[in-house]
């Protein structure tokens, strides 16, 4: 048995049980969780003009689309399909911009190597950050949902609810693995970073079918995009929420997108927390962790 | 004056710089198309759907839609330009306050930031619109555009969205960095106030109002008169067929001319008041 002398009055003396004991890992990263995702739950209660710009003005953006089916004379259900996918758009946006540019933005603001000394997962940070974005963009998404279908008297068809709110988790999970993982690979670019962000944001509204049903851009290219999330997520809420008029568009069965939807969130969870350690790893090797406005 | 080109000088160097040479030319222009051609192609589909299916009732709006989205990448190009300098310069590069404490002229620096990225994004829209016209049959022929007519509505509204541009980079000196971005937020919403997607008339009267009070509604009336031989067909009922192209004309100078009297005074008040809240060196980091 070993003896413990205290330092200061060499006296033998128990040992501390509680030493060398610090919190467990896990509530480690749940409180660098809530660390990260605290900033921008506050952040934005502090800065009343996101209100303006982050909500109200994305929904006239919304409205715009809505109306170009107004003006041909389409059904509710089109406009319908346009806002559901209007309303998603800021999760996407949201993902690119606040997910996967972050740590590079955070890298040139110097706030990177304080995430790097700190005796956390990189995981964690991520995960907060996803959950704080997450909840100003699920307000305008709703409010961007709920003032659309209003104005534009849209009712929905909903066959089970259940499977849709399930559904639109497993796309959301699934997305925000994505955004962890483009972070990830984005820590060791440079000014690219920015660029090549800057390019996934349109084509992507395109490719996805965020304004329209994804089956009329065709099998092959309906598949190559079922790479981003929200393509299958976008087309399996609307044949829950539309189903009548999705019959003629529908690119798979609820199921099944629903099943490649659990894959993908696993498949992009796992790839960013290898990727992350990866990247990490080169960026400390390359010396590339501190460098700003590269 | 002079001190506002060679901050101008500085900013457009500055700008080319930042935007352009973190890849090789010619991917660069490919990279530089891809907004106005995803938003060209997202409009064509999304109208085509609707065609195919039997859906659609009235004219064929397509090329009114794609003239329309196409020029309008300009005006989300440039809105964004120098709001996001504003926020790259003060958060990003943390260099905003030297240039404040310089005797340049700020308003010339933003300038030349804003013409950098349009200038290189310039040669987007014109690739684009002939992309539009050989393959998806949008009816644009060289010998139908009105040459004139397009160099001078062109410069008259580009003239009128980088006096918008200011106004709104005075409003981002004084707002924290938020998840979306003020230019693309306000390009965005103005798309319901400039018809750029969608005749005017189909808005409610009182929108309709407001629609005819933004200038960039009469630029995009002005570039489809130039593009587009039969933008004034009345089966469109854009709302702005009565119009003669020669008020139009004037309505476009007379908006220029006040869009310099109101921004040139707000950017200052905003200068001022950043400036006195101490917020030319304020880091959001959310």
């Amino acid at each position: 048995m070993s003896v413990i002398l205290d330092k200061h009055t060499a006296v033998e003396r128990e040992p501390n049980p509680r030493r060398g004991k610090g919190p467990s890992a896990f509530t480690i990263f749940w409180r660098s969780v809530i660390g990260r995702a605290y900033p921008r739950v506050i952040g934005i209660q502090r800065e009343l003009s996101w209100l303006f710009f982050d909500i109200f003005l994305p929904f006239m953006t919304t409205m715009s689309y809505v109306l170009v089916y107004e003006a041909i004379g389409a059904p509710a259900s089109y406009k319908g399909l346009v806002l559901v996918g209007g309303a998603m758009t800021a999760f996407w946006l949201n993902v690119l911009w606040s997910m996967a540019m972050q740590l590079y933005w955070d890298k040139e603001q110097g706030n990177l190597q304080l995430y790097m000394l700190a005796p956390t997962s990189r995981m964690a940070i991520l995960t907060g950050m996803a959950l704080g974005g997450l909840f100003s963009t699920t307000i305008r998404a709703t409010i961007i949902l709920i003032g659309g279908s209003l104005i534009f008297g849209i009712s929905y068809q909903a066959t089970s609810w259940l499977a849709l709110i399930g559904v639109f988790f497993l796309s959301l999970i699934a997305l925000y693995g994505m955004g962890m993982l483009l972070s990830s690979i984005f820590l060791v670019y440079g000014r690219g970073a920015w660029q090549m962000t800057a390019a996934l944001q349109e084509p992507v509204f395109f490719v996805s079918g965020f304004h329209f049903p994804v089956k009329a851009l065709g099998t092959v290219v309906a598949t190559g995009a079922s790479i981003v999330p929200l393509t299958l997520g976008l087309d399996a809420m609307r044949q829950l929420l539309f189903p009548e008029m999705m019959q003629q568009f529908q690119f798979l069965s609820v199921g099944s997108e629903a099943a490649i939807l659990a894959g993908l969130a696993l498949f992009f969870g796992l790839l960013a927390r290898w990727s992350l350690q990866r990247m990490e790893r080169k960026s400390r090797q390359d010396g590339r962790l501190t460098e700003r406005g590269n | 004056m002079q001190r506002f080109w060679q901050a101008f000088r500085v900013g457009a160097w500055l700008g080319w710089k930042t935007e352009s040479n973190w890849t090789n030319p010619l991917f660069y222009i490919l990279w530089s198309l891809l907004l106005p051609m995803s938003n060209g192609l997202i409009m064509t589909m999304m109208l085509r759907v609707l065609q195919r299916t039997g859906n659609a009732s009235g004219a064929d709006l397509l090329p009114y839609v794609f003239i329309g989205t196409v020029v309008y990448s300009i005006v989300a190009l440039l809105l964004d330009s120098m709001a996001w300098a504003v926020l790259e310069d003060r958060e990003r590069m943390g260099m905003l306050k030297y240039i404040a404490i310089t005797p340049s002229s700020m308003y010339g620096y933003l300038w030349g930031r804003g013409f950098a990225k349009v200038s290189i994004n310039f040669l987007a829209v014109p690739l684009t619109l002939t992309f539009g016209a050989l393959v998806l049959d949008i009816p644009i022929r060289l010998s139908t555009i009105d040459w004139p007519l397009l160099l001078v509505v062109s410069l008259l509204g580009l003239l009128i969205v980088t006096f918008a541009a200011q106004i709104l980079a005075g409003v981002t000196l004084m707002i924290a960095r938020h998840a979306g971005f003020v230019g693309q937020a306000v390009s965005g919403a103005l798309y319901l106030f400039t018809g750029a997607l969608f005749p005017i008339t189909v808005l409610p009267n009182w929108m309709q109002v407001i629609t005819r009070a933004v200038p960039l509604t009469y630029w995009l009336e002005g570039m489809r008169r130039a593009l587009w031989v039969d933008a004034q067909n009345p089966v469109y009922n854009t709302g702005l067929n009565q119009l003669s192209t020669s008020n139009l004309l004037l309505i476009l100078l007379g908006s220029a001319i006040a869009m310099a009297v109101i921004s040139i005074p707000l950017q200052r008040r905003a200068e001022h008041r950043a400036k006195e809240k101490g917020l030319l060196d304020m880091n959001t980091a959310y």
